[in-house]
């Protein structure tokens, strides 16, 4: 199209600015980086070759392997349950209806808003007396009147089905406008037995329990999961979900309407339309999904470093953390440590990512 | 080659917004930002610029936000540190190491000085600081409580039994809702406790023996002092702190230094407040504290060593920490301040102020530290004070869980 | 799928149309509720967080929902106080020459001595962050007394009487001006900048007149060319009310912020607050108490600048710079394209930024770069940024450029002239994520930015967080979270449509 020297010579100029920056704070940071991760360097001596000694050194260090399991744990986890609740809440929302805007704008607002301010409400939220335990006792206060309820709920379903089917009309188990009056029936029943006082509110104590604490959940003696960790896959997944269910959103609607009809004729039930229809045909959204969830989470660091002091370090520790903190330090810095920890985590991410092009090939690139 | 060719880029794209160097004899002092800014500020302008302007030497001062620590290794270890500096006894060893700060021996006269502070400074035989200011632990409590319990207030006088006895019938007059003495489960409160038995942090070998009986006495009254809820840990009244714990106004007595006045100021402005001294132990007769501190060291490295000895001697001349103390701004490190007038004003800051620094002259003081391994050290006790204090474990079980965990962390 | 009632085992054969409508209408129902519950859960937290940082102290327990400070009546109380003190019912304060009332209303039970409290202004001033500055307390200038205003029942009514008399007995022109720096007579700076000397005409205004610090907020009278000092402003009035053993509060102008002494020691913080003072009191000390009294700046203030500084700078780099870079690598042709490609963009975007941390720090600290131009020089051109224009720019049909071939335009000018034009919307939402991205950026910031006049709002906060979070001081850090949310939040309202739609097809058709 243009004359080839013209061409090249504009495509490296147009290029110049973003080959020039990566250049400098990317391979050549890269290339420090691994050359650090051989040498004995602390920042206040000239850095001596002394082969792969660092990683051995990380390798046994112990809060390494504690930012290694934290690490993979949290990824893995909050990768499992962004994902899951992402395209159930997309199943159970497909459906074009209106006011989608502003539902959409509220359930962006997490995933938009920096992870600072977001850890930062959550660790007012989920402090000892905050209002996560304030609405667990009162989960806890207004039990039985929820029971109640839902058993009165399920309880009239079953009746007016029953009623339903007995005059010959195909109603299912989940009917909806049976469920309304269900609903309305069950609250009668409930208000009813409050005000004789059959059930009512219970008195309780306050829910007392300290999230950000030296508290772990032990799989057969060995610390697998802590509880501050907890909440921060708590927190990343009430983020990210919202996100990653617009996109499942989009997949869906690009699911061709005739596969869920041949699906209804073959007399198929929702759960099977789930996973025989809608499931592999989410496959590239999926995979997308997953590989940027794990990229992402691997490298969790602010709501760490936001906590900070606020919960004890093993419970939360990263391996960005682990980084950082080795590379900040008071006095002499184990930076060759720090360098190596950071290769390992490149390390460990480029295989992840390999592994899932290699293995689980799809036509969607991040 | 390419490297210098993208620097070069960089640097000609950027030359602009490039600091300008200076050249000038120049004292440059590292220091907290903050409250400290201005407080250091007003110090330099008032006892520092005025004698060093006349040798020529501009004096300025450069804040370190964030964690100073970091901060101040970062420049340390690219030479552009400040001549005199802030340095933390808790980070003293990490720093040593480097061999960036002039052991002071012969250089700044230390006599006046209290000793526990010089101490805390020194590692074989080397003094690297001086104490700008410190804290000790105090005994702090709600007037009103005591008042409203017809209770003796706690007092200089009071030994371990004598202080439990009060706040166990305190416990008992106001009930439920209130509780002696906030109890953190930790080793920066509880290891004053430890000292007053004579207990030594690490022995010649640099062990740390737990099942020494007289750790042991001190762990079973401090974590004794949880039976029948009169003693609570903060958490438990969803507190972050002992400060926090006052301020609910249902506790009694918390374990505080001279910090707590401010804190006490802005958040319980209505809180009438005593201090005492921490108790004795029955046995040896006297109090353990611990000793907070930071002090101004100098820069190895500095071209200017005697303007910069010069500044230190003017940061923590006599007028200079005067000034400080009667700003009510820290405690001075001067054992010649005793008689200050400031410690004689009656209001609960001043008073807090004085037992603070009387705190540092009596008994087993010692500097606060983890020693060389780091703050993993105090783990193990404070996991055994955490199990005991919320009832998981017996106080001997909990010893003997922690004794085993720090020999294995000490081989590490 | 559409909303359509489940089929049941027996499909019907002649269904009974409004049978079938009324499900319809009820499957929407369920759907709209459940939609309702999920934005409830999702705004939930942040909803919860304003709410909250309007609190005195957002850690009660239990947290109520309904607070004094979002109720009309102390809302308006707050205001006419304010009024009251001289300094208006928006921004509060206690002026000189100014007289204050509040009631207090006590219950004392038959049986108890029925002794009115004892009344006191007492010293407030919480700590700065960056200033040491000790100004003058209205318990030292204004006197307060005490007159009992009637009984109902067992409810005794008290009237507080806050007076705070000028210092001098000239009339003239009243003007607002700071104290000087020291010297050797006591000087003021006028709003306008000149610097004028006081005159201390009454001997209450020369007793005091060692007493005011340099920028303390003061009230003069000018006449003929002299300025005469009326007394220093107060920007609150802390008021503590002590009620005898047996009785209780029972009510007052406004509410308590403290109680001590089992419910009998009552503090009121400020009972001058105005509007400002009282429901955004949070949001008021997250500028003041972050304000340098060297600069005159706030903190806070300076943050929120560089936030939006830095953000605008990424923001105009990537416009250009990703777009030449994205054309270049969609449609020009030339040696290297798929080793920049896969190296540069793809490559450079899975290893994780830890990796180049120390060497980009040391390296911007050497060029002494370690300020908002470094930071937005270590991320000038996004890899992420050049993908998408890619990705956009191989998009767009290719006649469109071949016309322009034909007409004989360069490279260039076919980009300038006949691709940027086309890419509005891309460029609309590079530009967003980019403003995303470096409004909540957090990593580099913390790393490469050193004097907390260079912080961005997330390392400001994230140090709220260590200063006051340790003292659960939660109603400033909720504050300030919610006002560093708001920016993003208002682009993304704005722009909502560009953010959903990118997102998604970018996912979905790669």
């Amino acid at each position: 199209m243009f004359r080839r020297g013209q061409e090249t010579a504009t495509a490296y100029l147009f290029l110049l600015p973003f080959l020039v920056t990566s250049a400098v704070f990317f391979f050549y940071a890269f290339g420090r980086a691994v050359y650090y991760s051989f040498t004995d360097f602390n920042l206040f001596n000239t850095p001596q070759f002394i082969g792969p000694q660092p990683y051995a050194q990380v390798l046994a260090d112990p809060s390494f392997r504690r930012a290694l399991a934290n690490s993979l744990v949290f990824a893995v986890v909050t990768t499992t349950l962004q994902t899951v609740f992402a395209l159930l809440m997309a199943v159970a929302l497909n459906n074009r209806i209106r006011g989608m805007a502003f539902f959409r704008s509220a359930w962006y607002m997490p995933s938009i808003t920096s992870s600072v301010v977001i850890t930062l409400i959550f660790l007012w939220l989920f402090q000892r007396r905050g209002v996560a335990n304030y609405l667990i006792a009162q989960l806890q206060a207004y039990g039985p009147l929820l029971l109640t309820f839902l058993t009165g709920l399920v309880l009239a379903q079953v009746l007016q089905v029953w009623l339903e089917r007995r005059a010959g009309r195909p109603a299912g188990w989940f009917d909806p406008a049976l469920a309304v009056v269900s609903a309305l029936g069950a609250g009668a029943v409930t208000a009813a037995l409050a005000f004789l006082g059959v059930v009512g509110v219970r008195e309780v104590l306050p829910f007392d329990y300290q999230y950000f604490a030296d508290k772990w959940v032990t799989v057969g003696g060995v610390q697998v999961l802590s509880i501050p960790l907890l909440v921060v896959i708590i927190q990343n997944t009430f983020t990210t979900v919202p996100t990653l269910m617009l996109f499942f959103l989009a997949g869906l609607q690009n699911i061709p309407g005739a596969l869920y009809e041949a699906a209804d004729i073959d007399g198929a039930t929702p759960w099977q339309k789930l996973v025989h229809v809608t499931v592999p045909n989410l496959r590239p959204v999926t995979f997308y999904v997953i590989t940027v969830g794990l990229i992402g989470t691997m490298q969790m660091f602010d709501q760490v470093a936001v906590i900070g002091s606020a919960a004890p370090r093993d419970t939360l520790i990263t391996l960005a953390y682990y980084v950082y903190a080795n590379t900040f330090r008071a006095g002499a810095a184990p930076v060759n440590m720090a360098a190596a920890g950071a290769i390992i985590l490149a390390l460990i991410i480029l295989a992840m990512v390999f592994v899932q092009r290699r293995f689980f090939p799809s036509e969607v690139r991040p | 080659m390419k490297r210098v060719l993208f620097l070069s880029l960089g640097l000609a794209l950027l030359t602009p917004f490039a600091a300008a160097q200076t050249a000038t004899r120049t004292i440059k002092i590292n220091g907290y930002g903050g409250t400290d800014q201005a407080l250091v500020n007003d110090l330099i302008n008032r006892f520092v610029r005025p004698v060093m302007a006349r040798e020529g030497v501009t004096v300025t001062y450069q804040p370190l936000q964030g964690d100073y620590n970091q901060a101040l290794t970062t420049l340390l270890a690219a030479g552009n540190a400040g001549d005199v500096m802030y340095l933390p006894a808790e980070t003293l060893d990490g720093f040593v190491a480097t061999g960036k700060i002039l052991p002071l021996n012969g250089v700044v006269n230390t006599s006046p000085f209290i000793r526990s502070l010089n101490t805390a400074f020194t590692r074989n035989g080397r003094l690297y600081a001086i104490a700008k200011d410190f804290n000790t632990l105090t005994l702090v409590y709600n007037r009103d409580l005591f008042d409203e319990a017809k209770v003796a207030y706690p007092n200089n006088n009071d030994t371990w039994s004598s202080l439990a006895t009060k706040l166990r019938t305190l416990k008992q007059r106001l009930g439920n809702e209130y509780y002696g003495i906030c109890l953190a489960p930790n080793w920066d409160r509880f290891g004053a406790f430890a000292y007053a038995t004579g207990w030594q942090q690490f022995d010649s070998r640099g062990r740390t023996n737990l099942a020494d009986p007289r750790f042991a006495e001190a762990f079973t009254w401090y974590t004794g002092l949880a039976r029948d809820k009169v003693g609570v840990t903060p958490s438990e009244l969803s507190a972050g702190w002992g400060g926090d714990c006052l301020k609910t106004g249902r506790v009694a007595v918390a374990i505080e230094g001279g910090w707590i006045v401010n804190f006490l100021r802005d958040n319980a402005p209505n809180l009438k407040y005593g201090t005492a001294l921490l108790p004795k132990n029955d046995k040896t007769g006297k109090r353990g504290n611990f000793l907070y501190t930071v002090g101004w060291a100098i820069n190895a490295n500095t071209k200017n060593r005697a303007a910069a000895v010069k500044v230190l001697n003017l940061l923590t001349s006599a007028p200079a920490q005067q000034y400080v103390l009667e700003q009510g701004l820290a405690i001075p490190s001067r054992s010649a301040l005793q008689n200050n007038a400031y410690f004689k004003k009656t209001d609960p800051g001043a008073q807090n102020a004085r037992l603070v620094f009387a705190g540092a002259d009596d008994g087993n003081v010692r500097a606060f530290t983890f020693g060389p391994q780091g703050p993993d050290w105090a783990k193990p006790i404070n996991e055994a004070l955490a199990s005991v204090l919320s009832g998981q474990r017996s106080a001997a079980d909990a010893l003997k869980k922690a004794q085993a965990d720090m020999t294995t962390f000490q081989r590490r | 799928m559409t909303v359509l009632p489940a089929a049941g085992r027996a499909a019907p054969t002649s269904p009974d149309e409004r049978w079938l409508a009324r499900r319809r209408w009820a499957r929407a129902g369920w759907l709209y509720a459940f939609m309702l519950l999920m934005s409830l859960f999702f705004l939930g937290p942040f909803l919860m967080g304003v709410l909250s940082s309007f609190k005195d102290n957002p850690n009660e327990y239990p947290p109520r929902l309904l607070i004094p400070q979002l109720s009309a009546r102390y809302i308006g109380a707050a205001y006419n106080l304010g009024v009251q003190g001289g300094g208006g019912g928006w921004r509060g304060g206690l002026h000189p020459g100014r007289t204050v009332t509040f009631d207090v209303q006590v219950r004392s039970p038959a049986g108890t001595p029925p002794a009115p409290p004892t009344v006191s202004l007492f010293p407030y001033q919480p700590v700065s962050l960056v200033s040491i500055t000790r100004f003058a307390q209205a318990r030292d200038f204004a006197q307060v007394s005490l007159t009992p205003a009637g009984t109902r029942g067992e409810v005794r009514s008290y009237r507080v009487t806050v007076r705070y008399p000028a210092l001098t007995r000239q009339t003239g022109r009243v003007l607002s001006a700071q104290i000087g720096a020291p010297g050797d007579r006591l000087t003021a700076t006028l709003p306008d900048g000149r610097t004028v000397p006081l005159t201390l005409d009454t001997p209450e205004a020369q007793a005091v007149q060692y007493t005011l610090a340099q920028y303390q907020p003061v009230e003069l009278v000018e006449r003929g060319g002299t300025y005469f000092l009326r007394g220093p402003i107060f920007e609150r009035t802390p008021l503590q009310v002590d009620i005898q053993r047996g009785q209780t509060l029972a009510g007052g102008t406004l509410p308590p912020s403290d109680q001590q002494n089992f419910g009998r020691s009552l503090a009121y913080r400020n009972i001058t607050p105005g509007v400002l003072g009282y429901t955004f009191n949070n949001y008021r000390r997250a500028f003041n108490e972050t304000t340098n009294p060297a600069t005159g700046r706030s903190l806070f203030f300076t943050w929120m600048t560089n936030t939006f500084l830095y953000a605008f700078l990424r923001v105009a780099a990537a416009v250009v710079l990703c777009s030449l870079a994205g054309y270049a690598l969609a449609r020009l042709n030339f040696p290297g394209k798929t080793l920049i490609f896969l190296g540069f963009v793809l490559f450079a975007q899975m290893v994780p930024s830890q990796v180049n941390l120390i060497s980009n720090y040391v390296l911007l600290k050497d060029l002494g770069l370690l300020n908002l131009w470094g930071l937005w020089l270590n991320g000038l051109v996004a890899a992420g940024g050049v993908f998408l224009m890619k990705q956009f720019f191989e998009g767009i049909p290719r006649e469109l450029e071949e016309s322009a071939a034909i007409d004989g335009a360069g490279p260039f000018t076919t980009f300038w002239r006949v691709m940027l034009p086309q890419a509005g919307p891309a460029l609309v939402a590079l530009a967003i994520t980019q403003f995303q991205g470096a409004w909540n950026d957090f990593f580099w910031p913390l790393i490469l930015l050193r004097e907390n006049t260079n912080f961005t709002l997330t390392v400001g906060l994230s140090n709220f967080r260590e200063l006051y979070g340790g003292q659960g001081d939660y109603g400033l850090i909720l504050a300030g979270a919610v006002l560093s949310a708001i920016p993003v939040i208002l682009v993304f309202v704005i722009f909502q449509r560009y953010f959903v739609s990118t997102g998604a097809d970018s996912a979905v058709k790669g």
